[in-house]
């Protein structure tokens, strides 16, 4: 009798081991699933297939910036706004714009598409002079360069970069650095 | 009965041969998941790591400035620049010490005046601890436009960096200076030849200059030129021990027979830079006659 309740003890242990193995495993599976890119099984529609992608690949850059000094992060983020612009990607970059800027020069996206097709340059590099801080914001000294252009240096500009968390972040430029360069190319 | 018997027996045999295996299976899976879920967590909370500490001071030691005074600080700060940006000015003015008030302003149109070139366009703000010494937490508060609204279009990126002082008074109240003002103190320092009677009266300290107060009586019946800039510089002094420093006003200081007329010779100096004015000094009095001639010449010491 002592020997069956024994038994029976140990089974009971067995079936309670397998069982958690069996929740970890699942916990395991839901775990690794959020970091995986592009997994049909789980995913319905191409809206959220392609919402989940851009998760991850928030996710991916995230853990990137966190590597990255303060100075490459905000540098990072201003080059993503000129490589929107580059690709002429206006919503990407327009999204990123402050509220009031907006309010200030840009109503609509459309008058920054404008003035981006108009001003700015399509093929560019761009050199930090100068990076300072103040408070929480970033003011950056900028050299955009139109490499298609026999000019070396084409104009000079200000970025102003705040950033609210990991690849959150919002900004604005000195309207007129890319209108008084214009102004004097087209007065040659 | 058999069958059952051969079953327990398997698995008995089954337990006793893998059940050591089974558990330290299950103790290194279980610690993978653990250390798996703990990096998890710690991704997600990665906040953005800045160099920016506002209250640990930029000069000097590792002090950080105590949390109530920090509080006192970031509170005062917010209030007055709000009161500056919409004008109300009195009640900005109502925030600063009286101390500050009756040394630094003097009077209310005086503060006013200072105040609206600070704000003349709506100001935001930058707040950094800067240094920490003898009981008072100076703050760099850099004043600048909005440049994240402008984008700094069509100006250009400058800012005011405007001192704040943080202090205790005598009822252990947290009282707030500004425009650098830190103290005034009495002094009693008189020194008196025929000619000249000198009274050191005051000495207000800002945190990157100090003024004295002085009080000049010429007893005699020639002209005293105290400063005229013919010696270059080197007329007006104080003495902080290795080295001197030279008034930085540099208006004329002469005195007719029987004059007397109070100065405010003006030193650069940091508060915090550990050195203490020993005197200041007059090192070139000249005492003319009506033709400008020479007849007397000495220096004046005024020891603290």
């Amino acid at each position: 009798m002592k020997k069956n309740i024994k038994f029976l003890l140990l089974i009971f242990i067995f079936i309670l081991i397998l069982l958690v193995f069996i929740i970890m495993l699942f916990s395991l599976k839901n775990n690794n699933d959020k970091y995986k890119t592009g997994d049909a099984v789980t995913v319905k529609t191409t809206v959220e297939m392609e919402k989940k992608a851009n998760s991850d690949i928030n996710d991916s850059i995230k853990q990137t910036l966190s590597g990255l000094s303060e100075q490459k992060r905000i540098e990072y983020y201003a080059s993503q706004f000129i490589k929107a612009l580059e690709a002429r990607n206006i919503s990407k970059a327009y999204r990123v714009l402050n509220d009031d800027f907006k309010n200030n020069y840009f109503n609509t996206q459309k008058s920054f598409e404008e003035y981006i097709k108009k001003y700015f340059p399509k093929e560019t590099s761009i050199d930090y002079e100068n990076i300072e801080r103040l408070g929480e914001i970033y003011v950056l000294v900028v050299d955009v360069k139109d490499i298609l252009s026999s000019d070396p240096n084409n104009f000079q500009c200000y970025i102003v970069v705040k950033e609210n968390d990991l690849n959150d972040y919002e900004l604005s430029f000195s309207v007129d650095s890319a209108m008084e360069k214009y102004s004097e190319e087209t007065e040659d | 009965m058999r069958l059952k018997a051969d079953i327990e027996l398997k698995i008995r045999r089954f337990f006793r041969k893998y059940g050591k295996t089974i558990i330290i299976v299950f103790v290194i899976f279980s610690i993978i998941l653990v250390v798996n879920k703990f990096a998890g967590e710690l991704n997600k909370n990665k906040t953005p790591k800045t160099t920016y500490k506002p209250n640990v001071p930029i000069m000097g030691d590792t002090d950080t400035v105590p949390k109530k005074v920090q509080k006192s600080v970031e509170d005062f700060i917010d209030e007055y620049i709000s009161y500056c940006n919409l004008g109300e000015y009195n009640k900005a003015y109502e925030m600063i010490s009286d101390d500050c008030k009756e040394n630094y302003f003097g009077t209310y149109t005086d503060y006013e005046n200072y105040i609206k070139k600070r704000f003349a366009t709506h100001k935001e703000y930058a707040l950094q601890s800067y240094s920490l010494y003898n009981g008072k937490y100076i703050y760099s508060v850099k004043l600048f436009d909005d440049f994240l609204a402008t984008g700094i279009t069509n100006s250009t990126y400058r800012y005011i960096d405007e001192k704040i002082i943080a202090s205790y008074d005598e009822n252990k109240k947290i009282v707030f200076s500004v425009g650098g003002f830190i103290d005034k103190n009495e002094v009693q320092c008189v020194q008196e030849n025929k000619y000249l009677k000198v009274d050191v009266n005051e000495k207000i300290t800002f945190y990157e200059f100090e003024e004295y107060k002085i009080k000049l009586t010429n007893r005699s019946d020639y002209k005293i030129i105290i400063q005229n800039n013919e010696v270059e510089n080197t007329e007006v002094l104080i003495d902080l021990g290795n080295e001197s420093r030279s008034n930085l006003n540099t208006d004329e200081i002469i005195l007719d027979p029987h004059e007397s007329y109070d100065i405010i010779p003006s030193f650069s100096k940091s508060f915090d830079n550990g050195k203490t004015t020993q005197s200041v000094i007059f090192s070139s009095i000249r005492v003319v006659d009506e033709n400008n001639e020479e007849i007397d010449k000495f220096s004046m010491t005024m020891g603290f």
